[in-house]
């Protein structure tokens, strides 16, 4: 179980994430998201005992990560781009993570290079990004780690490759409860893998629920009015798009009293629209703007 | 020994056999001019021998300069990208500790530069004359600070190459007593006993061995007991080594005062330095070196400081 309990991390004076917590509990899939520069690889870095909380503590199954090699012996970790020593090769890497992770199984790496088939003789400034990803997934898979932490993980990887690493981590999941937390842009596979997601906004969460809390929480409202409305002064609505008499309006705050309040504005028609999980992000971003 | 360690090991023994090479490449063609003008055998393998030394001397250097080399590659690594795996590696390497005293480690090698430099400058016929009172203070603090950076340098270093801190403790400490103790001991041991032929031979022929495996030239009887007294802190500092954890080791006590003794040494020294640079181009009374002290001491701290949180 990984738990992130009021973390702070500041760069000088600057608070890139700001109280933020989180709770990943065993065999589950959480999902960070939010725009460039919220903190998100930054709560990571914290996570895999990169960086030190300025404020707060990340603990896994209860023990915290920071310094502590005999927990991060239980992390494995996929950046958002290749970190390895450039001039290794993929076998060099692999006696490298071998000497590092007791875990380490060499015959799991090699079932999964059955699959993914890298060049081992081939160095790692000579592959390119989708395959640096490919042998960061694998090398970290056959750790067998008890929590896996994936910043951008099908980031440069072709669809046949993102559905491999989908699949993947829901064969870890399923079949050794792993527990994984995983940041990415790609907001639909988050949408099918994650259990649970966490919005970030400013180095804040903005959302934290289910993927269906979220999608039940934020709701896009189609409303036809018969004459030009003003909905500015309508709490709970983030945005509101208005072709002829329709207006789409977004809303966080979808209850009963809205509802009055947009029929007494003069809604002739309203209809719930369902949302996915990148419109809702695209929204809530477009509200922070 | 982990994997991490090991690379850079690698690392080293790669660099440090190409400046070998390279050094030997220079040395035959010194031993090849040397031997074009030399008139007779003596003079020929006096040019041998000479050179040969030459090259052991210049190894000893290519080994300490590989591990200097190897440090900074582990920090370029540990600065980019790399950093952030190296990072989050489930190996003993305490950070916070290490980026804070190497971070200050950077800082003491800049001063000295710059001590060197200001050394060189004071030394110079423009100031033959005069300034004696500061040029006897330089160099009393000098040579206490090159001292301490040398110890220290040692200590760290090795730690950071090799990962074996207590090992790297133990190793200036065991040079600096037991130098010490070889040469008051050996100075100060009755002339009986020093002539014993018994104690001759064992130190002549372990000083041979000495000599054999260090590549090095005539070791005196002082410096035979010297390595003679090292090893059992060695030996002690390896066995201490296998029992330890150094998970926590940034916590420890002995290394909590590395970093006020880098800030409060290096701002004194910087101080030291400017107010030396400051009177070498006009005369000033008490007021005005004690002000100009102050300021510099705190811009000493200050860039210290600096490096600290760039590291940190």
């Amino acid at each position: 179980m990984i738990e992130i309990k009021d973390l702070t991390k500041c760069y000088g004076s600057f608070k890139a994430v700001d109280n933020v917590s989180i709770t990943v509990p065993k065999g589950t899939i959480h999902g960070i998201i939010g725009e460039n520069g919220v903190g998100k690889t930054t709560i990571i870095h914290c996570v895999t005992g990169v960086y030190k909380p300025n404020e707060g503590v990340v603990l896994i199954d209860g023990e915290d990560v920071y310094d502590n090699p005999k927990i991060k012996a239980r992390i494995g970790y996929v950046a958002d781009s290749n970190s390895y020593f450039p001039t290794y090769r993929v076998k060099d890497m692999v006696k490298f993570y071998k000497g590092i992770y007791q875990s380490f199984d060499e015959e799991s790496f090699n079932e999964l290079n059955a699959v993914f088939a890298l060049p081992e003789d081939r160095r790692i400034n000579q592959l390119s990004k989708g395959m640096q990803m490919r042998l960061a997934l694998m090398l970290n898979i056959a750790i067998k780690p008890d929590v896996l932490v994936l910043d951008e993980p099908t980031s440069g990887l072709d669809a046949l490759a993102k559905k491999q690493v989908t699949d993947l981590l829901i064969k870890e999941v399923a079949e050794r409860e792993c527990t994984i937390l995983i940041s990415s842009h790609h907001l639909s596979e988050l949408e099918k893998l994650c259990d649970d997601i966490t919005m970030l906004q400013n180095g804040k969460v903005k959302y934290q629920s289910s993927v269906e809390g979220i999608k039940a929480k934020v709701k896009k409202l189609q409303a036809v009015f018969s004459s030009p409305v003003d909905l500015s002064d309508v709490e709970g609505i983030l945005n509101v798009e208005q072709i002829g008499s329709i207006y789409h309006i977004i809303t966080d705050n979808y209850t009963q009293a809205l509802e009055r309040q947009l029929y007494a504005k003069g809604a002739d028609i309203l209809e719930e629209i369902g949302m996915s999980l990148e419109e809702i992000f695209i929204y809530s971003s477009k509200e922070q703007r | 020994m982990n994997s991490l360690y090991k690379n850079y090991i690698k690392n080293s023994l790669i660099l440090m056999g190409g400046a070998s090479l390279f050094s030997i490449f220079l040395n035959i063609m010194d031993i090849m001019s040397e031997r074009a003008s030399a008139v007779n055998g003596q003079e020929k393998w006096t040019s041998y021998m000479t050179e040969w030394s030459q090259w052991a001397g210049t190894i000893f250097i290519i080994i300490f300069a590989a591990i200097g080399l190897n440090t900074f590659l582990h920090y370029k690594d540990v600065n980019k990208k790399t950093g952030v795996f190296i990072k989050q590696l489930p190996v003993k390497y305490g950070n916070d500790f290490l980026f804070k005293t190497i971070s200050s480690l950077i800082f003491i090698g800049v001063t000295l530069t710059v001590l060197c430099v200001i050394g060189w400058v004071m030394y110079s016929p423009y100031f033959a004359e005069g300034e004696n009172y500061f040029k006897q203070m330089w160099d009393t603090a000098y040579m206490t600070f090159a001292v301490m950076v040398l110890f220290y340098s040692i200590g760290l270093l090795s730690q950071q190459i090799i990962g074996i801190p207590i090992l790297a403790i133990a190793a200036p400490f065991a040079a600096f007593f037991g130098m010490l103790g070889s040469f008051i001991g050996y100075e100060s041991m009755p002339y009986a006993i020093r002539e014993l032929p018994i104690f001759r031979i064992a130190i002549d022929l372990l000083g041979k061995f000495f000599e054999l495996i260090c590549f090095y030239g005539k070791i005196y009887p002082e410096e035979t007991l010297f390595i003679i007294w090292s090893i059992p802190f060695f030996v002690l500092a390896a066995i201490l080594n296998s029992k330890i954890d150094y998970s926590n080791m940034g916590k420890l006590f002995l290394f909590r005062w590395c970093r006020p003794v880098a800030y409060v040494i290096g701002s004194t020294m910087f101080a030291f330095s400017m107010q030396v640079v400051v009177n070498g181009f006009e005369t000033r009374g008490t007021a005005a070196i004690i002000i100009t002290f102050i300021l510099s001491w705190l811009a000493g701290f200050k860039i210290i400081q600096y490096f600290v949180r760039r590291f940190d």
